[in-house]
């Protein structure tokens, strides 16, 4: 808990006078609220009682001075002068309550939304060694219910603790006012509840715990649920994936149930505790009025603040129970926010130049064990057009990752321009990339806007001129919307061949240095993809390039091609040398001469 | 098609009303006999709280001292009030514990079972649902949304019932006692609610402004961590920082707007009632006091205050249940939205299950647009026997995806019809038709689990066996193999571990494992190498052989061998056979391969 509060710290430091103004005017709050009895005490001794015929007593209301010297028959300027008091405490009531809220309200939200920040840009900065290890769900939770929970640790739970002892203490010192041996007895209340609320914290720990885990997968399963809507349609699964789900839901409510009947059974103990309190206190109060050292007015009263006694020691105790949620997502939250990333800080700080000259040397890539990438020797020199080849999971989209510190290097080493890689900022290194990916994600929003991903202030002209080398500009015009068509998540409403050209689009619009095309054409027919290339041959032909693709042709004047096979480069040369050793390149490129690809799309 | 973005507010088609009130408070209809139980628990609990005020009083008036001096009998009377005390205050302890017990996990499973139906309702609903509005947004729904509700279930509904139950009660307490002073309570109530339902309607609105820009947060967070690596590779760590920052401050100016009437209602309504119940109240009884000093005794003033403060604590509690409703009601307005939306594909009331097919599809003009008014199709005609296999060829956009989406029925006809076996699709149940026709699209989703279990997605009864076996047919044994775990290697659903390659392996190993009578196949070797490809394609002729499919397709090979190939443009077949008689046409697809 007490990490939680340290590391929640500098978020909440600002907020600390606020917290005190917070518990300041709460105390302002519960002040009125101890006085309120007084002044009917007042009301019953000395104006309702003495119309009554009987005798004004009682000299412990702390208004009294206010009533003191007015005559005992005069009963309504004494209610009158007490009606104003009451007002007036009411009235201090509701401008403190205000006060305290909102501004609680305004620095808390404010201290939330700086964890929401920091969360989502640990997300999006931190290498994928630590974005692996979560779930799409728990980065959910910890981005976005996380800081709310924290929040609430200084919002409600740390001042509603502070302020029972505020009122516990004022409330005994008022009781010892009446009579001076009663105030040991709310001590004696309050060590009852101390011994059960040990156990009640930590136990309320374990279940909030539970109840947090539960709610993460099942955001997880919903969340693929509704992205993988379309696969379990076309295999009919609703019903199979609604069981799927209900089994999280149920889980779900099996650590709610668990919880409940935790907090009934407390309940239950807290209760107990205080009942039993209550009747003594019944009893003493008689006792000591029939022997003459307490009045009735104070009788009532006494009997008034040993009920809220005992109430403020339960709401304590549930507080601090509360607490722990806050806790419980606290240790989440900060666990991620404080994950060392060896890998971001592992590089420098160096800008990448404009023409970049890339050498790799031994580079390999092993991942849990697993060796992806082996041995790799390679030169690129600016502007040169390399093109790379191999059956599936051979390596070829780790080595383009590689390049980009998208995926650590373990063997071997990079440099570019002759420095080391490392030397370079990660995020430099990345931007002299323009990357289009084998999978397409599109976001949910225009095409302009996608394609214009990496500079949104890029003029309408320039996406059109990226557009049309990409050949997007010929099915985009054609569009109701043209351009400002939207498409979904993950690019629905386009044709795969459609949603590929639009993020070669979006790749070539961040005019990088080095143009890398993972197997980003698989659905393009080949004449739409020699178009593309002859494009950029006209537009980008100083750009180095780098192209990963299945089809021998798209490659067949590259400077250099490769071909991987388990995470090695087993055959490297030009078209012509490559087709003169007469391996496996050759008997790919003539398996596809024969079969081209054809109209489509 | 409309589409509803991070930025946007959601628009509300069906605002509150209470009749969403009733329809949730149907949900607790099956629980009746328990809630009964629980609100005789309540009830109990609130008789016997109405005890000690008596007791109380009689304390006061009967053991305490009067004029200085000690009453006859006292000792007894307190110990005879004292035990009554007591036994009602275990009773009240007691029927605490059962009623929070019972009607927490009331609450939750209530909860349990609105989300239930809620997430069926939304697999029913079809794909331009999801794809009107981003993920983020539908996920709040089922998590967020249906969770805070469970507060109206667990607490309200009873407290409600309770607080009414208890403010009756109290005000026919006093009413025996003393009925001047009732009245003048009641009427002052009166416009005390009037400004608490003008509060609570402006709360109301601005809760749901609150939560739109909540879920517009969260529907930005939510793609910003499913778009992770693009986001990274095109170095927008910044810009998006700055949008979840704008994002952000939107969702605290409406909260901030939210909190000044929500913090006001609090103390506004505290203020009031206590006004009424002490003040009032006191100068009444002054007033009835002097004028007929014998008709109010100090006793049951007192006891008629503590049965006001119990009906203003009831009030007060009363006030808050709608205050705290109010703040719900977007949430109701939105799980609503979607128990509403009727599914524009589903099965006709009278649907039959599609026996065991042959594989025999025609299409009878078929007439079909996405949004009424452009047409992707026209008046299409098509018969295809069962065993043949249909490669289909055309420009982008001419339909093809489409008759793909159309034989599986994700979307319906605007007119004309599809029959298989001679059976309408339209009229069989969806289950039995998708179970028959296999698609196999472009897109591959995995779920997060074992790699096995991903296979048998498509068929939840296979055995380990079945699904290896599957994986074996595709080529897809060797890279598994591989895997740290092989089959029972955990992914995540995005599944970088694996190449696309890969993937699209596993989702052609789920198809093989179901077996459909007719496969339909989008594009579905396009990321998978040469060499893999040419030893699926042996596997592929060898399942081809015996069933109907339709084919995307690129290769000039798996096209050549189909037994008939149909070129869509201009919104039907524009010329259909196989690829001698197509050649021989000199038409467009002649042109198309003589290009190469």
């Amino acid at each position: 808990m007490l990490e939680v509060l340290k590391d929640s710290l500098r978020y909440f430091k600002k907020y600390i006078p606020v917290f005190f103004l917070c518990v300041f005017l709460g105390l302002g709050m519960t002040i009125t609220m101890i006085l309120e009895p007084q002044v009917i005490t007042l009301i019953v001794d000395r104006v309702i009682t003495p119309a009554l015929g009987g005798e004004s007593t009682s000299d412990s209301s702390v208004f009294l001075f206010l009533v003191k010297n007015i005559p005992a028959d005069h009963y309504w300027q004494t209610l009158g002068v007490l009606i104003m008091v009451f007002v007036v405490l009411i009235l201090i009531y509701f401008v403190t309550f205000y006060i305290r809220w909102n501004t609680s309200h305004y620095f808390g939200v404010k201290c939330e939304n700086a964890m929401r920040r920091d969360a989502v840009n640990k997300i999006n900065s931190a290498s994928s060694t630590i974005i692996n290890q979560y779930t799409s769900g728990e980065l959910l939770t910890i981005s976005n219910s996380d800081p709310q929970q924290v929040k609430d640790i200084y919002m409600m739970y740390l001042p509603f603790s502070i302020e029972p002892i505020i009122y516990i203490s004022l409330a005994v010192y008022t009781v010892s006012r009446m009579n001076l041996t009663l105030a040991v007895f709310p001590i004696v209340t309050g060590v009852f509840y101390l011994l059960v609320t040990r156990r009640y914290i930590r136990e309320t720990r374990h279940m909030y715990n539970d109840i947090r885990n539960t709610n993460v997968d099942l955001n997880t399963e919903t969340q693929e649920s509704i992205y993988g809507i379309r696969t379990i349609k076309a295999y009919a699964k609703e019903e199979f994936q609604a069981e799927k789900f209900n089994l999280r839901s149920e889980e779900v409510r099996k650590a709610l149930f668990r919880f409940g009947d935790f907090r009934a059974w407390y309940n239950l103990i807290y209760g107990g505790i205080q009942n039993v309190l209550y009747i003594i206190s019944i009893i003493l109060g008689i006792t000591l009025a029939v022997h003459f050292k307490m009045t009735n007015g104070e009788f009532t009263s006494f009997l008034a603040y040993m009920m809220s006694i005992s109430g403020y020691f339960i709401g304590f105790t549930y507080q601090l129970g509360a607490l722990q949620s806050g806790v419980i997502s606290g240790k989440r939250l900060f666990d991620f926010l404080n994950m060392p990333d060896p890998v971001a800080e592992s590089y420098g700080a160096g800008t990448v130049s404009k023409k970049p000259a890339i050498e790799l040397q031994g580079v390999g890539v092993t991942v849990d064990g697993h060796q992806l990438l082996k041995d790799v020797n390679l030169t690129i020199p600016y502007g040169a057009k390399i093109g790379i080849m191999g059956s599936t999971g051979s390596g070829k989209s780790v080595l383009l990752k590689a390049l980009q510190t998208l995926v650590e290097v373990t063997e071997g080493e990079i440099t570019i321009d002759g420095r080391q890689f490392k030397e370079y900022s990660r995020s430099e290194i990345i931007r002299s990339y323009s990357y289009a990916m084998q999978d397409v994600f599109l976001f949910s929003n225009s095409i302009e806007a996608n394609i214009a991903l990496y500079n949104p202030d890029v003029p309408s002209e320039e996406v059109v001129k990226y557009a049309s080398i990409a050949e997007v500009n010929e099915f985009a015009s054609s569009f109701p919307e043209g351009y400002q068509s939207l498409i979904g998540e993950k690019g629905f409403g386009l044709s795969g061949g459609q949603k590929q050209r639009v993020a070669i689009a979006r790749a070539l619009l961040k005019d990088a240095p080095v143009i890398v095309l993972d197997d980003c054409t698989s659905a393009l027919d080949m004449e739409t993809e020699s178009k593309i290339f002859k494009n950029m041959k006209k537009h980008c032909k100083e750009k180095t390039l780098l192209v990963a693709t299945h089809r021998a042709s798209a490659i067949k004047d590259a400077d250099e091609i490769l071909l991987f096979e388990n995470g090695s480069i087993v055959e490297r040369g030009t078209h012509e040398e490559l087709m003169k050793i007469n391996g496996r390149y050759a008997d790919i490129y003539n398996l596809q001469t024969g079969e081209e690809v054809f109209v489509n799309e | 098609m409309s589409r509803n973005l991070y930025f946007e507010d959601e628009v509300v088609k069906n605002s509150f009303n209470f009749h969403m009130l009733g329809k949730l408070f149907s949900y607790a209809k099956k629980y009746k006999k328990t809630y009964i139980f629980v609100i005789i628990l309540l009830v109990t609990n609130s008789i016997l709280s109405l005890i000690p005020a008596s007791l109380n009083a009689k304390i006061i008036n009967d053991v305490l001292p009067f004029n200085g001096r000690l009453q006859d009998n006292y000792f007894r009377t307190a110990v005879i009030i004292l035990s009554i005390w007591a036994s009602i205050l275990c009773c009240q302890i007691i029927t605490n514990y059962f009623s929070t017990k019972v009607t927490t996990r009331l609450g939750n499973s209530i909860v349990y079972e609105i989300r239930q139906d809620l997430f069926r309702h939304l697999m029913k609903l079809g794909f331009d649902y999801y794809d009107s509005r981003p993920t983020g947004k539908i996920l709040v729904r089922i998590t967020n949304y249906t969770s805070e509700i469970a507060d109206i279930f667990v607490g309200h509904l009873t407290t409600i019932i309770i607080n009414v139950l208890m403010m009756v009660a109290c005000l026919i307490s006093i009413c025996f006692m003393d009925i001047r002073l009732a009245v003048v309570v009641i009427l002052a109530e009166i416009p005390f609610s009037l400004i608490v339902w003008l509060l609570v309607r402006e709360l109301q609105k601005r809760a749901r402004l609150t939560k739109n820009k909540a879920s517009n947060r969260t529907a930005f967070v939510a793609e910003d961590i499913n778009g992770i690596e693009v986001i990274k590779a095109f170095n927008r760590e910044k810009l998006n920082e700055q949008i979840h920052e704008e994002l952000s401050t939107k969702h605290f100016r409406a909260h901030m707007r939210f909190t000044n009437v929500n913090e006001a209602f609090y103390p506004l309504s505290h203020g009031v009632i206590r006004i009424i119940s002490n003040i009032l109240l006191y100068t009444v009884a002054l007033v009835i006091i002097i004028k007929n000093p014998t008709s109010l005794t100090l006793g049951v003033l007192v006891s008629v205050t503590t049965y006001m403060q119990m009906f203003a604590e009831a009030l007060f509690s009363l006030c808050q249940r709608f205050q705290n409703i109010a703040t719900l009601t977007t949430n109701m307005e939105r799980i609503f939205e979607v128990l509403e939306t009727e599914p524009k594909v589903k099965d006709s009331e009278d649907a039959y299950e599609m026996p065991e097919i042959k594989g025999k599809v025609s299409l009878r003009n078929a007439t079909f647009s996405y949004d009424g008014t452009n047409y992707i199709l026209e008046k299409v005609n098509l018969e295809v026997e069962s065993g043949e296999t249909i490669a289909i060829v055309g420009p982008t956009g001419a339909g093809k995806t489409t008759i793909v989406n159309l034989l599986s029925r994700f979307y319906n006809l605007d007119s004309g019809e599809i029959l298989i076996d001679g059976h309408n699709i339209n009229q069989v149940t969806l289950k039995s038709l998708r179970r028959q026709v296999g698609v196999m699209m472009q897109d591959t989703f995995l779920f997060s689990g074992e790699i096995i279990e991903n296979i048998r997605f498509s068929k939840p009864e296979a055995t380990d066996e079945e699904c290896i076996n599957a994986a074996k047919k595709v080529y897809a044994d060797d890279f598994i193999q591989k895997l740290p775990e092989g089959y029972h290697t955990k992914i995540k659903s995005a599944a970088s571990e694996l190449s696309s390659g890969e993937r699209q392996l596993l989702s052609f190993a789920r198809l093989v494992l179901a077996d459909p009578k007719i496969i339909i196949l989008d594009e579905a070797t396009s990321n998978i190498d040469t060499q893999t490809e040419r030893k699926i394609q042996a596997m592929m002729e060898h399942v081809l052989k015996n069933r109907t499919s339709f084919i995307i397709a690129h290769r000039l090979s798996t096209i050549k061998n189909a037994d008939r190939i149909l070129y869509i443009e201009d919104k039907n077949i524009a010329e259909s056979g196989n690829h001698e008689e197509l050649m021989q046409l000199k038409g467009k697809y002649y042109e198309l391969v003589a290009k190469h």
